[in-house]
């Protein structure tokens, strides 16, 4: 009975789960179950730092989820005040108004006279006119990053149409210095930045520095990863693989928070994370063993959202969703830093949810073993780093390649694939029932922030 | 308690006393139902890895009846306001057909088993009614999945039912707990064990059968958006189900309170809490099921597989039970 935990709490995280783990912070810390229910949770967990995008569909969210105290909620980490009422509510007149998830009430209309009797319009895919109904998932309390929304018409429970938007956008910092344009990959950004970046200081850092910025990219790559993994399996309501996966989290997150810090410092720190991250490395490869040999994960995402190598490569898709389809596309082959270390892009050629599942498991798991072998030449006093310079950098970032170019007056950003893959992500859901058409969405882990425009 | 000479009509004996229903049964019954729901409530904090904490449960309830009701804009009012009340009416009334004891057969009537599926047909409405009445597209769209799978529920069980009956020429629970004084029906029909356990665990809709729920794609679906006593009301009436579907199964698979040692009531007390452990149990260990799977399994699998355990039954009831 020792090791049994407290009873949690239900809540509903903002802007999500994902986005809390990236940045160090897990709900389940603060005693959360995590739940995407309006109705069952009992706190909202508010991140300190929350994009003003979302500021809005946060107010919306705390009126309905406590409408009867105008929306003061038992908060952690948000103003503990009451808010005003969402605009919309009890406004009979609005056609189209917004339930705290955003999730629009709006039909289509039939034009005058319409008879409550009678359904027109075109038949459906089956031949029944059903009433289509529109509504818009996100950009909170879904399996979903928050910030990530999609405009959805249901015919039935199959989706008819539907696009997805990111919200998301960075602000640039007050002091002039780069800041990440994507809070979901802050260490592949900053060190594609570091990297592009003309300053005589990032020429001359020594070897250890930047086999620890490689083993800090490859945490962040374990990290996001698990943490989608988590949220994918919150949607498929696996309850015991989200622990599995949540026991596996931890040892990542000791780790990176044992890194060496700054640029050019080594400490015994280094050794401490490589230890973690070899238990992190075994609870990775159970976890990744079971689920490869799961007919349940099969049945369940097996040949949803599938996509073809030809298709990848003529949307110019790239990251894990290019690997999981058979295209060998990964920025780290290139990279004379993890051709030290033996490094083999893992790929997969099924391309659907499930093949982009798997590969994400065996991804964390090789990060894993990438960021303890450069810790472990970071310890043994290893100097065999090359140099790394160019006026255009490319790092491969959790989602694809992500490329810096300084200019005199600023940052040329692009993350390459991350618009193509939000176009695709709607093509997907069409035809899919709706359950099916969320895991299709979920497996593509996009971005919700924009960058580059 | 329950039992007594003859058959009297419900309505006599509930004015008399004794006869299939006595004047304490409603009352013990909503006993049976509370003190299940919070056993089933510390069940599930096991299961999950949480040290039982049964303040925490009495304090997660308080929290939930604190919260002032929910008023959607484009509710259904009646439909909405009565589906809870609709689901617990179902739950307790499929509760009140499970006997815990010789002395203590709740509603006995001789056709007790299938009254037990018949108050839980129940469910249907309710469920269906809570989705609609909510006024949301996801909200209906998890009524309407209910709509679809619990006829494809409710066959299989009302079968299995006939197949355990028969050995036991007999609908009447109780009949059937004494018919497995040598054997229990789980050794001498196994099929019809493998094709009740789904489908009474899919009644209560609970993982991997949260279909109208489905916390990660409905956001809470049927649900969704009640809250205070509503959202009360439904989680306890989905406790006293599972209480209901295991005590039944227990019953109908296990001997019932049959057992060596132990008091009569206690045996079929451990026997429930065993089944609805193992329920939640296998509700972890597996992600939510699709709906067109699950719709097609019962349907072209779990029936024809329920006709089978029908005939089954039939040839070992002339064989070994005459």
């Amino acid at each position: 009975m020792s090791s049994l935990r407290p009873t949690p709490t239900p809540a509903l995280v903002v802007p999500d789960e994902q986005t809390w783990t990236m940045a160090d912070r897990d709900p389940a810390d603060l005693g959360a179950d995590v739940t995407y229910s309006i109705a069952r949770a009992r706190r909202v967990l508010v991140a300190d730092d929350l994009p003003p995008q979302l500021a809005e569909p946060l107010a919306q969210l705390r009126a309905v989820a406590d409408p009867g105290n105008g929306g003061h909620v038992h908060d952690t980490h948000g103003e503990d005040t009451p808010e005003h009422a969402a605009h919309g509510h009890g406004d009979g007149d609005d056609a189209h108004h917004h339930d705290a998830d955003g999730q629009d009430q709006s039909a289509h209309e039939h034009g005058e006279g319409h008879d409550m009797m009678a359904i027109v319009g075109e038949p459906s895919a089956d031949g029944l006119v059903m009433e289509p109904i529109e509504l818009r998932y996100g950009p909170l309390a879904t399996p979903l990053p928050g910030g990530l929304a999609a405009d959805v018409t249901l015919d039935g429970d199959v989706v008819a149409e539907a696009r997805v938007e990111a919200l998301l956008r960075a602000e640039p910092s007050a002091d002039g210095r780069p800041a990440s344009p994507d809070a979901l990959a802050a260490a592949a950004w900053g060190e594609a930045m570091r990297r592009a970046d003309a300053a005589p200081a990032a020429a001359g850092a020594p070897a250890a520095a930047r086999w620890v910025r490689v083993a800090g990219i490859e945490l962040e790559r374990a990290i996001n990863h698990l943490a989608w993994l988590r949220a994918f399996m919150r949607l498929l309501g696996w309850a015991e693989v989200v622990a599995s996966v949540t026991a596996a989290l931890i040892p990542l997150r000791v780790a990176r928070r044992s890194l060496p810090g700054g640029p050019d410092r080594h400490t015994p720190g280094a050794v401490e994370a490589a230890s973690d991250l070899e238990a992190a490395g075994e609870a990775i490869g159970a976890l990744a063993r079971r689920l490869d040999g799961s007919r349940a994960l099969r049945l369940r995402t097996g040949g949803l959202g599938a996509v073809r190598a030809a298709d990848a490569a003529e949307r110019n898709l790239a990251g894990p969703i290019a690997r999981a389809c058979g295209v060998t596309d990964d920025a780290r082959a290139d990279d004379p830093l993890y051709r030290l270390l033996g490094f083999e892009p893992v790929v997969r050629q099924e391309g659907d949810a499930l093949a982009r599942a798997l590969l994400r498991v065996d991804e964390a798991e090789q990060s894993a073993q990438l960021a303890h072998a450069a810790l472990n030449r970071v310890a043994n006093g290893d100097a065999t780093a090359a140099q790394l310079r160019s006026p255009t950098a490319t790092v491969e970032g959790p989602r694809g390649p992500l490329r810096a170019r300084r200019r005199a007056d600023g940052w040329d950003l692009d993350a390459r694939g991350a618009d193509a893959a939000r176009s695709l992500a709607g093509e997907l859901m069409v035809g899919e029932e709706w359950a099916a058409a969320l895991v299709a969405l979920a497996s593509l882990d996009l971005s919700p922030w924009v960058v580059g425009r | 308690m329950g039992g007594g000479p003859g058959r009297p009509r419900l309505a006599r004996s509930l004015a008399l006393g004794g006869g299939p229903v006595s004047d304490l049964t409603p009352l013990a019954v909503f006993a049976v139902a509370a003190a299940g729901a919070a056993i089933v409530g510390l069940l599930e904090q096991l299961v999950a890895g949480v040290r039982p904490a049964p303040l925490a449960l009495a304090r997660a309830a308080a929290a939930t009846l604190r919260q002032p009701l929910s008023r959607p804009d484009r509710r259904d009012g009646w439909l909405f306001h009565l589906a809870p009340g609709l689901l617990l009416i179902a739950a307790l009334g499929a509760l009140a057909f499970v006997p815990w004891a010789p002395g203590f057969r709740g509603i006995d009537l001789s056709t007790g088993a299938i009254a037990f599926a018949a108050a839980l047909a129940y469910v249907t409405p309710a469920i269906f009614m809570a989705g609609w009445g909510a006024g949301r597209p996801l909200a209906v769209v998890g009524g309407f999945r209910w709509l679809a799978l619990m006829l494809a529920y409710a066959m299989p069980l009302a079968m299995i039912i006939t197949a355990v009956a028969a050995p036991a020429g007999s609908l009447r629970p109780t009949d059937i707990v004494e018919v497995q004084h040598a054997v229990p029906m789980a050794l001498v029909q196994p099929l019809a064990l493998a094709l009740w356990l789904p489908a009474a665990l899919a009644v209560c809709f609970l993982p991997p059968f949260d279909l109208p729920q489905a916390d990660g794609e409905l956001g809470g679906g049927a649900f969704s958006e009640y809250r205070g006593l509503d959202a009360a009301l439904i989680g306890f009436a989905q406790r006293i189900l599972l209480v209901a579907v295991s005590g039944m199964t227990a019953v109908l698979f296990l001997g019932g309170w049959q057992g060596p040692l132990l008091p009569p009531a206690l045996w079929m007390a451990l026997k429930t809490m065993a089944v609805a452990g193992l329920f939640l149990w296998v509700g972890r260990r597996l992600p939510r099921l699709e709906v067109d799977r699950v719709l097609s399994l019962a349907w072209k699998v779990a029936n024809p597989l329920a006709i089978l355990a029908i005939a089954y039954a039939g040839l070992i009831t002339l064989l070994f039970y005459r």
